[in-house]
């Protein structure tokens, strides 16, 4: 199950002598992939990066806990997934209170050029951002990451034929957003 | 760029139009140090190590049983010096209870025997009433007392008031 990398860095990450040396490696080689699904998720910059050092703070941790069941990579996702849900409790708690629950692409580029090319890709972004919750998890990690249904199952402890029936609402939705507006 | 959006589009093909590219932007640099950055967090929020923590954890038992043993101490003394305190005065109250209910039975006897005292100086008198009915009958002829005889067995109120 734990390819060639992951091992050379877990060994690292077991060693007091080595342990920062690895989690720097795992950052290195998980940095991106992963500020991105949060970023996706949250869209604000200012949150993905308090997510993503939670998520790898957790795994300097709790590396002990790590049993090499799944990929070091399934893993993290489990993880940035999970802080991205807490945040989006806390979230609504507050805009529950605040009495604005609109999310829009287009608030979080405010100032940037909206170009016509720009403009297509926040109207698509908007589009997931109407999806519920589980569905918008799920269509990024299949559409953006590219994630095996199999893959997505271990991080977001779904079966299969759910996450399919998801991406499938997903797209469904996202398709007649995207008529609706055109 | 454009892009052409169709309800009869497989998963393949799907949204192909728009790609994999996303609007946000990331500020300059950002990538370069947040590994750093993160390490450093992580190691500051990092738990004490076992031994520390160990030591940490007995230092801290060790305190909350010593505040809890002070606390119980304070808590019992108070009580028995309490509890000593209620006796003394219960004890102290029932002391001046009895001594005033024997002064008062003192006083009650006391003034008993005065009034037997005083019952003894009077002169007993005697009783008049017997032996002046006797007196006045011996006073009396035989006449007069078959007369008051006849009288007392004649009328009949006389019988009703002495019965």
């Amino acid at each position: 199950m734990i390819e060639q990398a992951d091992s050379e860095i877990l060994e690292m990450l077991r060693d007091p002598a080595r342990k920062d040396a690895g989690f720097l490696k795992l950052m290195e080689n998980f940095k991106r992939p992963v500020y991105w699904h949060i970023r996706r998720l949250v869209l604000s910059h200012e949150d993905a990066e308090d997510i993503l050092q939670e998520t790898f703070i957790q795994v300097y941790r709790h590396i002990g806990t790590f049993r090499g069941e799944c990929k070091l990579f399934t893993w993290l996702y489990r993880i940035a997934t999970n802080e991205c849900t807490k945040h989006f409790r806390k979230n609504k708690h507050r805009k529950a209170q605040s009495g604005s629950e609109n999310l829009e692409v287009s608030g979080e580029l405010a100032g940037t050029d909206a170009e016509e090319s720009k403009a297509i890709l926040i109207k698509f972004q908007n589009a997931i951002l109407q999806l519920p919750e589980k569905q918008r998890i799920v269509f990024n990690m299949r559409y953006y990451d590219e994630l095996s249904y199999e893959e997505m199952g271990q991080i977001l402890h779904s079966s299969v034929s759910s996450l399919k029936t998801n991406f499938h609402y997903a797209s469904e939705k996202i398709k007649r957003y995207l008529i609706d507006h055109a | 760029m454009k892009v052409t959006i169709s309800k009869n589009m497989t998963e393949k093909d799907d949204f192909l139009g728009y790609g994999k590219e996303t609007p946000y932007e990331v500020p300059d640099g950002f990538f370069d140090t947040i590994a750093e950055k993160t390490l450093l967090l992580a190691k500051e929020k990092e738990p004490f190590p076992a031994k520390n923590r160990m030591l940490w954890q007995t230092i801290a038992a060790a305190a909350s049983l010593a505040a809890l043993f002070f606390i119980g101490y304070q808590t019992e003394f108070r009580h028995d010096a309490n509890v000593s305190k209620l006796i003394a005065q219960d004890s102290q109250l029932q002391t001046n209870s009895k001594a005033a209910k024997e002064i008062e039975i003192s006083n009650q006897i006391n003034a008993i025997e005065h009034s037997k005292q005083e019952i003894a100086k009077i002169p007993v008198a005697k009783p008049a009433g017997k032996e002046a009915v006797s007196d006045v009958l011996a006073d009396f002829t035989d006449e007069e007392l078959q007369q008051m005889a006849a009288l007392y067995k004649s009328d009949p109120m006389i019988g009703e008031i002495e019965q």
